[in-house]
């Protein structure tokens, strides 16, 4: 995803516990680097309707969501494609 | 639609003794079985278990319960009616799948870090067997008419065919990324297995181990469990937070709402349990999805798409800093929802 010039930010949650320990080990398991955050009481993936994980949600650069789910892997990178194409397009028109 | 219990933390697998209404459901992060009453729909008892108990099954005969101890290599075993643990049987390294053949007598184990399946006495406890699967391995079904053991391979995305009577694998299947979960349609000759990674059901032959086809359901799936009649299948979406009941046919009948992030399933007849790992509870619902809707409704778009994504504060694990969406603004970016179990 970073070669397409999108940035990640994972959000940890449904821990149920003090996160921080059993985060660190998953990502040290896993070799998972980047930005994480902790949604530790699960408030902000319920205010965006998000009820399990993994969850992707797929943001334009004017904040817009243009995609939400996305969990297989063809899924998410014809999203990707499409919101890509689609500034293409805007810039275009721009010029 | 249904109620939904507070069990415990990470809740997995879950198992129904109709004879006390009650259901055991495996608490992973917390060590222990939370037992819930179902007549009032109250967690009445927790029973200490191995470390990291991820499946569970229950057996009438000796009224015990089984679970596996993802971090103790452990099978524990607990006394039903006196809610005491009475025995633990070492297996293989992370054992994460547990099935109990109540008719031959035998409780199957997978074990995912050891590639192997671990074939238990049900009555004497006793190791029978251990076979050779591969990595991931984890849930187990069985197909008595056919002497046969499916057990799934998470990592290695296969399915590996065991013979019971030599215990010797005899076929292998290529399914798709996170093989999690199957189940049995003897009649049909298949087991469909979830596939998590891939939001999908890989239907495979148990006669000649060939895959038939693939159905897609909800995202991430990743418990599944046949009814009773074989009619139908319920398969837990663990992204979408819902419930799937899916005909003998392929065809979706329902995807009903039940707690977040849910996994292991169980069923008794009249109703379907779910173990929610997100929320920490179980769901009841009345199993009442007999057959496919009159008419088929376009699935509704998520309220989200097309909105300005509402902003966030939060806290960096690296760094202890709260961090604000404010700092992605102008930027294409992706949010990743994730869970360390």
């Amino acid at each position: 995803m970073a070669r397409s010039g999108l940035d990640v930010v994972m959000i940890d949650v449904y821990e149920g516990t003090d996160p921080r320990p059993e985060v660190e080990r998953f990502c040290e398991m896993w070799g998972i680097e980047g930005t994480i955050l902790l949604d530790e009481t699960a408030d902000y993936a319920r205010s965006l309707g998000v009820r399990g994980v993994p969850t992707n949600i797929l943001v334009g650069a004017d904040g817009i969501v243009a995609g939400v789910g996305l969990v297989d892997v063809d899924e998410l990178h014809a999203a990707v494609g499409r919101l890509l194409a689609g500034d293409a397009l805007e810039h275009a028109g721009d010029e | 639609m249904g109620v939904e219990i507070p069990v415990g933390l990470d809740p997995e697998g879950v198992a129904i003794d109709t004879h006390r209404n009650r259901a055991y459901v495996a608490c992973s992060r917390d060590d222990f079985v939370a037992v819930v009453d179902l007549e009032t729909n109250e967690k009445i008892a927790e029973v200490r278990v191995g470390e990291e108990p991820i499946d569970l099954a229950y057996d009438p005969r000796t009224d015990r319960i089984f679970t596996a101890d993802a971090h103790a290599d452990t099978v524990s075993v607990v006394d039903a009616a006196t809610l005491e643990r009475v025995a633990s049987v070492e297996v293989g390294l992370y054992p994460s799948g547990l099935t109990a053949d109540r008719d031959a007598r035998r409780i199957y184990c997978g074990n995912s870090l050891g590639s192997t399946m671990s074939v238990i006495d049900l009555d004497t406890l006793e190791t029978i067997a251990t076979v050779e699967a591969e990595v991931g391995a984890g849930a187990i079904a069985f197909d008595p008419t056919r002497d046969l053991v499916i057990c799934v391979n998470f990592i290695a995305a296969s399915v590996t065919f065991v013979d019971t009577r030599t215990w010797q694998p005899i076929g292998r299947a290529e399914v798709r990324s996170g093989a999690c979960a199957v189940g049995v349609l003897p009649a049909l000759g298949e087991a469909w297995v979830v596939n998590s990674l891939a939001g999908t059901l890989s239907r495979v032959s148990l006669d000649d181990f060939t895959v038939l086809g693939e159905l897609r359901v909800g995202r991430a799936p990743v418990g599944l469990t046949v009814a009773e009649d074989h009619s139908r299948l319920y398969v837990s979406n663990r992204g979408a937070g819902t419930l799937s009941v899916v005909g003998a046919d392929g065809a979706e009948w329902a995807e009903l709402p039940v707690g977040e992030g849910p996994g292991g399933i169980a069923v008794d007849g009249r109703r379907v349990y779910v173990a929610n790992a997100g929320s920490g509870s179980l769901t009841v619902l009345d199993d009442e999805v007999a057959g496919p809707p009159a008419e088929r409704a376009d699935e509704p778009a998520h309220p989200l798409l097309g909105k300005r994504l509402p902003p966030f504060e939060l806290v960096d694990l690296r760094t202890g800093a709260t961090r604000s969406s404010a700092e992605w603004a102008e930027r294409r970016y992706i949010v990743n929802f994730f869970a360390s179990w």
